[in-house]
């Protein structure tokens, strides 16, 4: 079967998109994994589902109260039992309130930050961890990490052509904390380089990573989500 | 506020503790924590000599075991950690949720402190960790006491802990971060980068902005300052006198403006030539 088309945009950037740009995409990935900055408000959610008939995800990095707060906003209006919503989560807090009290509203995707430390888990312990916190989706940037959560009946989304290596809350476009942001890093790539490094760094939003070929070809992926990079300068 | 300073030695821990730290931390070979063997105590023993000198003083230390280990490492942690407990009471520092859940269930009755490494950014994963002995967390130093206030006043009262100045940390978030990994090589944050045509660094907080969060951190009642063990101990003996002559400040009332002043003053007067964790 061919894994379904999805398109990861942040908020500003779905604002800034024009007309065609969610054409031929089956599921909108809107957030972002690296910086609260990128999430969406409830409006720029609802602006989303209005927009863009398919599939809307909402995608989330690490989050303070206060960002955990507008998450949790989307998430009392726009999921429920009969709607569930899915959520790529990446901190143990929101992780652990969905369990609690949402469970039976959202649908939790493992994203790739906390998927890292996931990964360490003892087998055993992770399957548990996964399990009772109702992961059913692991998002992955990396195929070396399939075998990592393979047989545990998770299905996974694989991004591309963007591997994050590292990730920062000090903004490396605009030199401050993440309380104002200008949104500098919108529409930009940076590309590092340096003698040592196996190929170049790219800096987006956030994170630093590579650029990735094709994705990888495996049964085990479902969906293939297209972070688009542009020109990288 | 406390000041909490890593130690590497019984003779850096007596010093430390007999100059303004309240609590040292140190981690022991073979106990997995974030620093190589030669940033350790030498054993066990030694730790447990330096938990009796800061407890005859009044004061405490704490076990680092704030790094991830092997499933079959489990056991051996667990009984020496154990042992650790009953020849001293001491919190323990930890950053893995499965050794965590192992020591609990493997009868490790301890304070537990929550290192900064395991990326507690708000007060809702506070409640995840409720039920597991958990009396502190250490702040990751990417957040800021401003963005932190129901973390710091939180219902379940666990205490707060952050960086004084995280100038030997990486810039990046350390446990999220696998350039070094991937390059095959350390401190690959720290590379001189070329960025069209221009040099490039990562970026990290300036020093009003570090000092900030000291101020803030003061202010909004987070109860203790952490110096991180590094290489050289001159320098941190340094900063440690440095942290003194800040705090004194701020219980004296200074304002911003001045605690600004000053701090940028001693920052650049105390030698700072970085911690090697070998990762």
């Amino acid at each position: 079967m061919k894994p379904e088309k999805a398109l990861l945009l942040s908020a500003p950037a779905l604002r800034a998109a024009g007309p065609r740009a969610l054409t031929g995409v089956k599921t909108l990935y809107l957030g972002d994994e690296f910086c609260q900055n990128l999430v969406p408000s409830t409006e720029d959610f609802s602006a989303a589902l209005g927009r863009f008939s398919g599939k809307v995800v909402l995608v989330t990095p690490l989050l303070t109260d206060a960002a955990f707060d507008s998450v949790e906003e989307i998430i009392k209006e726009h999921a429920s039992p009969r709607r569930r919503l899915e959520v790529v989560v990446n901190d143990l807090g929101l992780l652990h309130t969905v369990r609690k009290r949402y469970a039976d509203r959202v649908a939790v995707s493992l994203g790739r930050v906390l998927g890292h430390r996931v990964k360490v888990m003892p087998r055993a312990f992770m399957a548990k961890f996964l399990k009772d916190h109702g992961v059913r989706r692991v998002d992955l940037d990396d195929p070396a990490l399939l075998p990592r959560f393979a047989g545990l009946g998770l299905k996974f989304s694989f991004h591309h052509p963007f591997r994050y290596l590292s990730v920062t809350r000090f903004c490396p476009w605009e030199k401050h904390w993440p309380a104002a942001c200008g949104l500098a890093c919108e529409n930009r790539v940076r590309k590092l380089e340096h003698p040592r490094l196996p190929s170049a760094l790219l800096l987006k939003g956030q994170a630093y990573g590579v650029r990735t070929g094709r994705p990888p070809l495996s049964q085990a992926i479902d969906r293939l989500v297209n972070e688009p990079l542009g020109a990288a300068k | 506020m406390l000041i909490v300073a890593g130690s590497k030695s019984f003779e850096e821990a007596r010093w430390l503790l007999a100059n303004g730290a309240a609590e040292v931390y140190c981690g022991v070979p073979g106990l997995p924590n974030h620093r190589d063997a030669d940033q350790c105590l030498r054993s066990d023993e030694e730790f447990i000599r330096v938990a009796r000198m800061a407890r005859a003083k009044g004061k405490r230390a704490l076990l680092a075991i704030n790094e991830a280990c092997f499933e079959k490492d489990y056991p051996s942690v667990a009984a020496r950690v154990k042992a650790i407990l009953k020849a001293c009471r001491v919190p323990v520092i930890i950053r893995e949720l499965p050794l965590l859940h192992y020591l609990r269930a493997h009868g490790v009755k301890a304070e537990f402190i929550i290192s900064s490494l395991s990326l507690v950014f708000n007060s809702r994963a506070l409640d995840y960790y409720k039920d597991l002995g958990v009396k502190r967390v250490i702040f990751p130093f990417h957040l800021l006491p401003s963005e932190a206030g129901r973390l710091i006043n939180n219902r379940l009262r666990m205490e707060t802990e952050i960086f004084f100045h995280a100038d030997f940390c990486c810039p990046n978030m350390d446990p999220a971060c696998r350039l070094d990994g991937w390059a095959k090589t350390f401190q690959v944050c720290r590379f001189p980068y070329v960025c069209g045509g221009e040099a490039h660094r990562m970026p990290e907080a300036d020093v009003p902005q570090k000092l900030d969060q000291v101020y803030d951190a003061f202010h909004a009642g987070i109860k203790y300052l952490k110096i991180i063990r590094v290489t050289d101990f001159k320098d941190q003996k340094q900063v440690l006198k440095e942290a003194r002559v800040m705090l004194a400040l701020l219980e004296r009332g200074a304002t911003r403006a001045e605690f600004r002043k000053l701090g940028e003053k001693l920052y650049f007067s105390v030698a700072r030539h970085g911690a090697r964790t070998g990762r």
